[in-house]
């Protein structure tokens, strides 16, 4: 599936957008210290984008991403995932999101290290209820997708970085969620390792997927079809690359 | 949606109880002594109730036995009644019945049969050289067979003529025989107690325990064929049968009434004798099982507080060493009631196992005393499964804070735990 790209303008205009960020503030409180993460936030973000996000450290990029991850509600503004509101939803409401349109991709894997390979991209499906035969047979066809069939039953410890990172893929995309979040995946991968996992996210990406990245790494970022910059929690570009 | 479908999908953790439950067992392993200690604070306390509910269940069903098998509706006339609290001056002011207050029971409406006895002290009991020390020694009436349903399988009771002249017969239980006789026919032999000459005229069937004690143990002579000496010791008390099992009460009144007035006890004096029932004896018995549970019930509360104060330990510990598991399953889509439930069932787990090993071990020291003491143990499932059900209910109490500890924390400091 080929995207025709569009102007970022446009994007945020559609209707059909996947995500919408409307002046999202994230205040953190410290005693008397008030910390603001995000100062004012909006943008768009339409099915099947490749978005990359950039900035130095504490400009508030994880912040926003468990924004957008509904791990977090915003102190102010409104966030629109897929028409709903997230941003008054209650816990509940947040973990069947999460469950069911979020991927989350993390740079520590944060793999279950007593779980196998398979049970650990199974545990999403086991939240979701879904029985055990089905969920087994998901789980498989998503270690298949990152190229593990033959892995499935080894336990972290027992697996490279890489491989590791590919469980944690397939975990996030066993239930087939509408977006893939991964907050600096390539972090703890070599070089080799981490272009690994960027062909895997170009492999999804022309799948139909979409993901948004955090990186500071300006070739990770380029694998990417938009930047979003972000500094002192604000956005300070967000530029659509041809390529 | 299926029912099975709509609970997977509200509950889903109840689809991932091998999970949890493998957890719980993955933390047994991994903390192995506190763990252990843990587990033994519930083995002890499910040990306890498992055990104690089959010795005392066992004692029940024998002493149920036994009772029954004291005659269906037996009422024992006797000095005090089991377990009554006297003074001392009470104590000696107390006197046996007299044959005048036998005989006015005898004469009542409902009374069947009375069976009057005297309890005879004999230091020595001897056929030839063979001695006996131990034999209970009744002087009663030819009535204590029907009143006891206990009948002669050799030669014959004694007989109104017998007690009348007060004569040296005797009939033998059959301990009694088997120790004086070995093999010979003990009919028309004689005896010595404590030098007096009894010829044997009968043997009784044999009836078995009662209590853990024989008894069989026992030569019935004639009322008054052995004068007694000391009067300390001068008790005449009776047995007596009913017309029927339906009228015990009003017959317990009768004999009241009638022995009250016998003695001329006035309206406010208290029964200076008692009447005492199948009821009476089941009532003591109670009592003393009803003790026995209580006991059993602290050890096992003090073993099932120490294993749940060690249960909810571990498992404070294993939620803080978790908690970026717990936050990743959290991004993944967990609800709160979902690790809840994660940690109620590990906590479960622990507790469960110990219930488990609880119930073998009390099983098997259950098994032990059945197989090598007196006491006829028989294990209890209602008992067991209160157990089992009992360690569940510590392991979902004690872990209920851990748990809720887990299912309260924030997903992004959890994630970010080091
Ligand atoms: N839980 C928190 N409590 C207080 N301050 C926080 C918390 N999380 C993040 N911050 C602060 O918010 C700012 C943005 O943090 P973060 O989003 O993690 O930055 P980045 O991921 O871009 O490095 C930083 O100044 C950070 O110290
Ligand atoms: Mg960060």
């Amino acid at each position: 599936m080929s995207v025709a790209p569009v102007p970022p303008s446009t994007t945020a205009q559609t209707d059909g957008a996947l995500i919408r960020a409307e002046d999202l503030w994230r205040t953190y409180v410290m005693g008397a210290e008030e910390i603001h993460a995000l100062r004012g936030v909006s943008f768009t973000i339409a099915p099947n984008e490749y978005v990359a996000v950039m900035g130095p450290s504490g400009s508030g990029k994880s912040t926003l991403m468990n924004l957008i991850g509904c791990l977090d509600t915003p102190s102010r503004g409104r966030y629109v995932l897929r028409g709903k509101v997230v941003s008054e939803m209650n816990d509940d409401e947040l973990a069947a999101i999460r469950n069911r349109e979020i991927g989350f991709v993390f740079q520590t894997f944060n793999l279950l290290p007593r779980a196998t390979a398979l049970h650990n991209v199974e545990l999403p499906l086991v939240y979701a209820g879904i029985p055990k035969e089905e969920r087994l047979a998901q789980a498989r066809r998503a270690l298949e997708m990152v190229d593990l069939a033959d892995r499935m039953s080894h336990k972290p410890n027992e697996l490279s970085g890489g491989q590791r990172q590919r469980v944690a893929v397939a975990r996030a995309l066993v239930m087939g969620p509408a977006i893939l979040l991964a907050d600096e995946p390539t972090g703890n991968l070599d070089t080799v390792t981490g272009e690994e996992i960027m062909g895997l996210f170009e492999r999804l990406h022309a799948g139909g997927n979409t993901i948004i990245l955090v990186t500071h790494e300006k070739d990770i970022a380029d694998h990417a079809h938009r930047t979003i910059h972000i500094r002192d929690g604000k956005i300070e570009s967000d530029e659509e690359r041809r390529r | 949606m299926t029912l099975a479908r709509r609970i997977a999908v509200r509950w889903p953790v109840l689809f991932a109880m091998r999970e949890a439950v493998g957890m719980g067992l993955a933390a047994i392993q991994a903390y192995k002594l506190r763990a252990g200690l843990t587990i033994l604070g519930v083995v002890m306390g499910i040990m306890t109730v498992t055990g104690m509910s089959a010795i005392v269940a066992g004692l029940n069903a024998s002493m149920a036995r036994q009772i029954e098998s004291l005659g269906s509706s037996v009422l024992l006339l006797r000095p005090f009644a089991p377990g009554e609290h006297v003074t001392d001056e009470e104590w000696r002011k107390r006197k046996g019945l007299s044959m005048d207050e036998v005989q006015a029971i005898a004469a009542l409406p409902l009374v069947r049969a009375i069976s009057p006895m005297e309890l005879i002290r004999v230091e020595m009991i001897k056929y030839g050289n063979q001695k006996v020390q131990d034999a209970t020694i009744l002087g009663t009436t030819g009535a204590y067979e029907t009143v006891h349903d206990a009948f002669v399988q050799k030669g014959r009771f004694l007989s109104d003529v017998d007690v009348d002249r007060a004569s040296p017969v005797a009939v033998l239980g059959t301990d009694v025989v088997d120790a004086l006789f070995a093999g010979l026919d003990p009919i028309d032999k004689e005896i010595f107690l404590d030098g007096r000459r009894f010829r044997v005229i009968g043997v009784m069937e044999r009836k078995g325990k009662f209590l853990f004690q024989s008894r069989d143990n026992i030569i019935l002579i004639p009322r008054g064929a052995i004068q007694r000496r000391d009067q300390r010791f001068n008790f005449l008390i009776a047995d007596v049968k009913p017309l029927s099992p339906l009228v015990i009460d009003k017959s317990v009144d009768q004999i009241r009434e009638a022995v009250r007035r016998k003695r001329k006890l006035r309206y406010s004096d208290p029964d200076n004798f008692a009447v005492v029932t199948q009821d009476t004896l089941t009532d003591l018995y109670r009592q003393i099982t009803g003790g026995i549970y209580m006991v059993m019930i602290a050890i096992s509360s003090i073993g099932l507080v120490v294993g749940g104060v060690g249960v909810m330990n571990i498992m404070l510990v294993s939620v803080t060493e978790r908690t970026r598991e717990i936050g990743v399953r959290k991004a993944l889509g967990a609800k709160k009631r979902d690790i809840l439930w994660q940690f109620l069932t590990e906590a479960m787990t622990l507790t469960g196992t110990g219930g488990l090993l609880g119930i073998a071990i009390g099983g098997g020291v259950a098994w032990l005393v059945n197989k090598f003491s007196p006491f006829p143990a028989v294990i209890q499932t209602s008992w067991v499964l209160v157990a089992f059900g009992t360690a569940l209910a510590v392991g979902l109490f004690f872990g209920l804070w851990p748990a809720a500890k887990a299912a309260r924390l924030d997903p992004i400091e959890a994630l970010r735990y080091e």
